[in-house]
């Protein structure tokens, strides 16, 4: 039996250790270092398994049955992780199990360079002490099966070594007595939903309490040849693995030649979560074991709704082992992951069109902002994406269709006179303020060669007024102007549909600003520098049209008016009238009032229907009331 | 006042999430790195949800902050300037509302309009932006993050008015205020005065200071993010280069793809790409030169004018040491009229003059070759476009025979010019061109063409309406081609329409007409115009090559044998089909025959494609096979008139014979002729084996009515029999036909399927025949459907 300070280990580098301040180091592990307590136990399974690795490299021929089984008892707050690996001599002990900063297994991977051992800094078996206030280590190696040690230790700084009985199998059983605070890793349950993930790709078994089943029973698609069809194998095994959700499709990830060795699976995942947009779920690998829970950087931003598990063993993990260096490695891996998932989508679009539907349905939305940033998912997706529109959900394609040939969307957030126009044609506007929808019809346009309609914009109104077949005489253009256009307003003669609307006002976004910054009031609240800056600006601005309105010489109204002018109709002023009250009607509906006066408009309607409708003064001839009862020239 | 911005934005990110505004609430996150990082795609989509959503909550601070970073990204990154002026003012006037007033980030609105106006003229606006500027620090306290962005807006002022002493003077009284008021300075600030302190040429200092910073940076945990590395390499690259350390430069400067992305990198990437051609280690190449004129040509449409100009006179610099005449003038001429947009020209319009007289003293080319064959040599030459460029204006100089000759050679280096990346220089020489040889079409028409492409409306207008006196029907050919490129299919035939009026018997035209009509959906134009093409084309033996279009092409007889199928005109459909060497089971009657399974492609109703078997009945109809869903508008028994031209290409030779065999054509649809009428509706359950299924079929179709089974093999459904346990299930579509009612459905499909093992269940149909539907509801609870 040894006691006190561990016996000094070979080789000579490894004397330092003798240095280290345990208790500060275990201190820093347990609240620093790893993110939760469940990190110890990964250690030790991952030790656990490095010990069986071991036992193959050192006694290849040997009768060896490789099984890990990890029991807790809550009663006794204890927690055991036991292996049918190498064992460990009692030279080993002292060498290995209170050393820091080297361990055995790192020493072994440089010798052999055998990449299935998986623990690298030899802080693991420390990590116990993180969780743990007694750690008892009971071992036969399988070079002394008839010996047996333990190892007892509270804190890490102070162990013994005992001789016990030699277990019947070499192999090793560490148990943790739990501190106070952690006693909640004594449930079995808990345990196999851990270890579910954290070992679901090693290939050793790893049983939980006295089950049959190792939670690492799922087979792995991409390391087992499966045996019918592989979307199956790895839908089975993204079912198992996503925690959150359900995959509505899964395909692989492939090592790429010279840039990287991952290899393994993304998912699609169905529905999201409330809170975020980005659940990116990303469990990454090394040499087996859990080294990344969440390592959704390496995704593409974009790709909210991916889910996957990859291992490599050219990711290099930090000290705490649980995150990722930002290496040349790392971001080539990244790139190899953003083509993977758009590999991935083109493959589920071309073979299983009902999942792709559904991942259209689910998805649409984040699909619409991640075909903007890549060009490839952006071809894949233009067709099939549904866009929001006024009339529900549609394709791009549908928009088009529907819209004669063009694009439409709206770019502020309804209203305006011009998706008026488009209702009353029934023509579908997309929300261009809803996520990604406006860039992505732009690029659609683009790159499908067809017109998009931004409607709020200059150009968009441009699009809806095209030039009278011939200009209006002068003398009816000011008649017209006269009869129908308040102060500020400009009259412009013009065709658009739908021809049944005569008029439509549209105000003057520039003119609407100079009178703001113009205005006096603006002295009180803009610094005065950069008012005058401003006003600078707006002084290039006419201003004095605050407003077109637009008349439809399309409209049967308008032919009719100006006919009944033309004919000296004595009903002519009474039509324009009515107009004139339409236009200021529509103006408040939508933009709210402008020069014209609501109340006005509204009574002007009743003093037209008045004049329509009054009896025909006694001694009058009869008012013709259409141009074609007027008589014809003489 | 709320002073510290961030500590309002983490306050306001959090009420928002917990109101359930998630979306919003991830925007006041994301969004400044999107705008500062350069990610514009990203920033574009979710900006205009962003800004909608902070209006519809009335949140008039929030909506403030989004469109401050928006315009960050606007002006910083894309370097927008005059463009986005009218939005920096309104943006202004919003920001100094009396509900927007006390949010902090309405002072950084100010130096948003300050930067606008760099953008423009930052020379030019010199007095006024350290007005603005200086107004607005001295309102706030140094403690306040703005401090520091101000305080770089003040002194870039400072040094567009070549005061770069004073300005670093600024930056460093500013530094030691912020520090003495316990505010960190900050990573841009350092880069700022890097800025500064190469304008003073203290290269050496540029490179301590990077380091220094960054180091400090990333010591007080601050990651140096993309956009930084950027600048930090850059900034280097141009010390490394002004020092003569070209190795070390070269291996720091971004790549051109980098500068291509990120506008706000093209000036100071350009000025070193200049010292490193000046040191001999970068080719100064034409494509440099296309490159660089690109990138003019954006700033110049942005309303960047300043840094337009600047950039213009750095490719001037690099064309005139390439030799580069043609390219060297265009910039001149860009930077002459530029000059005209600037407040203060003193300098730079020196430099422009500079260059025009440089470019004018460059050697003029000997012409290898006599004018008129100058094209033909410089194709066979294959000589470079700078060259040429050169070469054709020499040629278009001196060149004395008919216009046309000329005219070729200015739509030629008009071409050029486009390549090298000039195409406002090219528009404006194929204008200029224009009132020397007004009657020319090929120049009217590559003028049209250039403009169309250019998406120029403007432009497109302008030409009409000058040829509308002099060639009325080019006019019109143009007005009619903008509007098929935007799709405006009424207008193309209307403007098609006048030129037929004019010359009844143009061919392109109706061609143009007719697929307008057929976009409409009017066939019986498009019919009338393709029966007229035919006319009037000429006999294809007697149209020379070059010629062609006046000839009949088998595509007109493909067009007009789908119109006239859409017009179920028979008789034209079999005489015409004759012409492409078709043969018709019957010689008269409707064409109905079984020529062939095909696809047809189609819209489902939310507009994405689908494409559905049918059997082709003619050369331009098909008749669907499938019982088809709901979202589908067409169904089993409809025939169908489809455009005859393959959606998609047969696999090649080599493929797998798999692929070949399995391979179908498929065909876009144009309208629907004959609707069969059926109506849909599903029966799902247990598979009842390959005979009884086969036997339903059968029985169904002597009554007239469609089956068609959705499901595959591996569509299993519970086994009520066995715990735990499955059948293979079948799930079907059966089409109704319009001469039965859902009751007679739902009774014949009882008769046939009642007493198979397990029953079927058909809850949707039963409902529709006022039927019993527990049966089915049992049914489907049971094996669980």
């Amino acid at each position: 039996m040894s006691e006190g300070a561990p016996i000094e280990p070979t080789p000579a580098e490894e004397l330092r250790t003798t240095e280290v301040d345990l208790g500060g180091l275990v201190n820093v592990l347990a609240t620093h270092l790893y993110s939760t307590p469940l990190v110890a136990l990964r250690e030790l399974v991952q030790n656990a398994h490095d010990s069986h690795t071991r036992r193959f490299l050192e006694d290849p021929d040997g009768d060896h049955r490789p099984l890990i089984r990890v029991r807790a008892d809550a009663g006794r707050r204890t927690v055991a992780i036991e292996d049918t690996g190498a064992g460990l001599t009692e030279p080993e002990i002292h060498a290995y199990l209170a050393t820091v900063g080297t361990g055995y297994t790192r020493m072994l991977r440089e010798l052999t360079g055998n990449q299935e051992l998986i623990g690298a800094f030899g802080l693991g078996f420390l990590s116990a002490f993180s969780v743990a206030d007694e750690v008892t280590v009971t071992t036969t190696s399988h070079r002394e099966p008839a010996l047996g040690h333990r190892y007892r230790s509270r804190g890490g700084e102070q162990y013994q070594v005992e001789p016990v009985p030699a277990r019947p199998r070499p192999g090793t059983v560490v148990e943790l007595t739990l501190k106070a605070e952690h006693a909640h890793l004594a449930d079995e349950q808990a345990l196999r939903e851990v270890l579910g993930r954290y070992c679901v790709l090693l290939p050793i078994p790893v049983h939980v309490g006295d089950d049959e089943q190792p939670v690492n029973s799922v087979p792995v698609p991409w390391r087992h040849e499966v045996e019918g069809d592989p979307h199956d194998a790895r839908m089975r095994f993204a079912t198992a693995f996503g925690r959150r959700f359900e995959p509505l499709t899964a395909f692989p990830v492939d090592p790429v030649e010279g840039v990287t060795d991952a290899v393994g699976l993304l998912w699609v995942q169905d529905g999201g979560t409330y809170g975020s947009s980005d659940n990116r779920d990303l469990a990454v690998y090394l040499r087996g074991m859990l080294l990344a829970e969440d390592a959704r950087d390496l995704l593409p931003s974009w790709a909210g709704f991916i889910g996957g598990v990859i291992e490599s063993s050219r990711l290099t993990p930090t000290a705490s082992r649980e995150d990722l260096q930002r290496d040349e490695h790392y971001q080539a891996l990244r790139k190899v992951l953003a083509d993977a998932v758009v590999d991935g989508l083109y493959e589920t679009a071309r073979l299983r069109p009902a999942a792709w539907r559904r991942i259209l349905t689910r998805h649409g939305q984040d699909l619409l902002g991640a075909a903007l940033c890549d060009e490839r998912l952006f071809t894949l997706l233009a067709d099939d994406v549904p866009v929001p529109t006024s009339q529900g959900d549609l394709t791009a394609g549908g928009l088009r269709a529907a819209g004669g040939g063009a694009v439409h969307v709206a770019l502020g957030s309804g209203g305006g006179f011009e998706e008026m126009l488009y209702r009353a044609m029934r023509v579908p506007i997309a929300r261009g303020d809803r996520y990604a929808v406006l860039p992505f019809l732009r690029r659609y346009a683009q790159l499908r060669g067809c017109r998009l309609v931004e409607l709020g914009s200059e150009q968009g109104n441009r699009e809806l007024f095209r030039d009278p077949e011939r200009p209006l005489p002068p003398e009816e253009s000011a008649w017209l102007a006269g009869a129908l256009a308040d102060r500020g307003e400009q009259l412009v003669p013009a065709r658009f549909d739908p021809p049944g609307l005569p008029l439509v006002l549209v105000p003057d976004r520039e003119a609407e600003l100079k009178a703001r910054i113009e205005d006096d009031q603006a002295d009180a609240r803009i610094p005065s520098a950069a008012l005058r800056l401003a006003r600078a600006f707006t002084a290039r601005t006419d201003g004095t049209v605050r407003a077109r309105l637009y008349l439809n010489l399309a409209s049967p109204a308008v032919q009719d008016l100006l006919a009944a002018y033309r004919a000296g109709h004595t009903g002519s002023a009474t039509a324009a009238g009515l107009l004139r009250s339409i236009k200021v009607i529509m103006a408040a509906a939508s933009t709210g009032p402008a020069e014209g006066d609501l109340g006005a408009a509204l009574a002007g309607i009743g003093t037209a229907v008045s004049a329509l409708t009054a009896a025909v003064p006694v001694g009058l001839p009869d008012v013709p009331d259409s141009p074609g009862a007027l008589p014809g020239p003489a | 006042m709320t002073t510290d911005i961030w500590a309002w934005v983490r306050d306001t990110h959090r009420q928002l999430a917990e109101a359930g505004h998630w979306r919003l609430a991830d925007a006041m996150y994301e969004l400044p790195d999107h705008a500062t990082e350069g990610r514009n795609a990203q920033l574009d989509a979710m900006y205009p949800e962003a800004v909608a959503s902070a209006r519809a909550l009335g949140l008039p601070w929030v909506e403030v902050y989004l469109r401050h970073w928006r315009m960050q990204n606007l002006l910083n990154k894309r370097q927008q300037g005059e463009a986005v002026m009218s939005e920096v003012v309104d943006l202004l006037d919003f920001a100094h509302r009396e509900e927007t007033l006390d949010c902090p980030q309405s002072v950084c609105v100010v130096q948003d309009f300050a930067i606008c106006h760099a953008r423009v003229d930052g020379p030019g606006y010199v007095a006024e932006r350290l007005e603005v500027v200086g107004e607005t620090l001295d309102r706030i306290e140094p403690g306040r993050a703005c401090y520091d962005c101000l305080s770089r807006e003040y002194s870039d002022a400072l040094e567009d008015d070549g005061r770069a002493a004073e300005a670093l003077a600024h930056l460093d009284t500013a530094a030691a205020r912020m520090q003495a008021a316990g505010q960190r300075v900050s990573l841009r600030f350092h880069q700022a005065r890097a800025g500064t302190l190469h304008l003073l040429g203290r290269h050496e200092e540029v490179l301590a200071l990077m380091d220094t910073a960054e180091r400090a940076a990333q010591q007080q945990g601050q990651e140096i993010d993309e956009r930084d590395q950027r600048w930090g390499a850059l900034l280097r690259a141009r010390a490394l280069a002004s020092l003569g350390r070209v190795a070390e430069a070269l291996a720091l400067l971004p790549e051109r793809d980098e500068a291509e992305q990120h506008a706000d990198l093209r000036g100071m990437w350009t000025e070193t790409v200049e010292l490193l051609v000046a040191a001999d280690a970068w080719a100064n190449d034409a494509e440099l030169g296309a490159v660089l004129a690109g990138w003019v040509g954006y700033l110049d449409a942005a309303g960047s004018h300043r840094p337009c100009v600047d950039l213009l006179l750095a490719a001037g610099r690099l064309a005139l040491a390439r030799g580069a005449r043609t390219v060297a003038l265009a910039l001149a001429a860009t930077g002459e009229r530029k000059l005209t947009q600037l407040r203060r020209t003193d300098g730079v319009a020196e430099e422009v003059a500079a260059l025009r007289a440089a470019a004018e003293a460059l050697p003029v080319p000997g012409l290898p070759v006599p004018p008129g064959e100058l094209a033909a040599h410089l194709a066979e030459a294959q000589v470079p476009y700078e060259t040429g460029a050169d070469l054709l204006s020499v040629a278009l100089d001196r060149y004395q025979g008919e216009q046309a000759g000329a005219t070729e050679l200015a739509v030629l280096l008009a071409t050029v010019l486009g390549g090298l990346g000039h195409a406002r220089a090219a528009a404006d020489l194929l204008w200029g061109r224009l009132d020397a040889d007004p009657g020319s079409e090929v120049l009217t028409g590559t003028l049209g063409q250039a403009l169309i492409e250019a998406g120029d409306a403007e432009g497109v207008r302008r030409l009409a309406d000058r040829l509308a006196d002099t060639s009325p029907a080019d006019a019109h050919w143009i007005r009619a081609r903008w509007a098929a490129a935007e799709g405006r299919w009424a207008e193309v035939l209307e403007q098609c329409g006048a030129m037929l009026a004019l010359d009844p018997a143009l061919i392109n035209t109706r061609r143009l007409a007719a697929s307008a009509a057929t976009e409409l959906g009017d066939h019986a134009t498009a019919q009338r115009l393709y029966q007229e093409l035919l006319e009037h084309a000429r006999p294809a033996e007697e149209t020379a090559p070059e010629e062609g279009h006046r000839a009949v092409q088998e595509s007109d007889l493909w067009h007009l044998i789908t119109a006239a199928s859409a017009n179920r005109d028979w008789a034209v459909v079999r005489t015409t089909g004759a012409r492409l060497g078709m043969e018709f089971d019957l010689a008269e009657g409707p064409v109905d025959e079984q020529w062939q399974l095909v696809a047809v492609r189609t819209a489902r109703t939310d507009g994405s494609p689908v494409d559905v078997a049918a059997v082709r009945t003619g050369p331009a109809t098909a008749r669907i096979l499938p019982v088809l869903r709901e979202d589908v508008p067409l169904n089993h028994g409809d025939v169908v008139v489809f455009a005859p031209a393959l959606l998609e290409q047969p696999p090649a030779e080599d493929a797998p014979e798999e692929e070949r065999r399995s391979w179908q054509p498929v065909f876009g649809l144009l309208t629907l002729l004959d609707p069969a009428g059926y109506t849909t509706h599903w029966i799902d359950g247990a598979w009842p084996g390959d005979e009884a299924w086969a036997e339903l079929r059968e029985r169904l179709g002597e009554a007239d009515f469609a089956l068609w089974a959705y499901s595959g093999e591996q569509y299993r459904i519970t086994d009520p029999a066995q715990e735990g346990g499955t059948l293979p299930g079948v799930y079907a579509a059966v089409g109704v036909p319009p001469t039965a009612s859902a009751a007679e459905a739902h009774a014949l499909l009882h008769r046939l399927t009642g007493h198979w093992p397990h029953p079927m269940a058909w809850l949707a149909l039963a409902k529709a025949a006022g039927a019993d539907v527990a049966r089915h509801e049992e049914v489907s609870e049971r094996y669980e459907l």
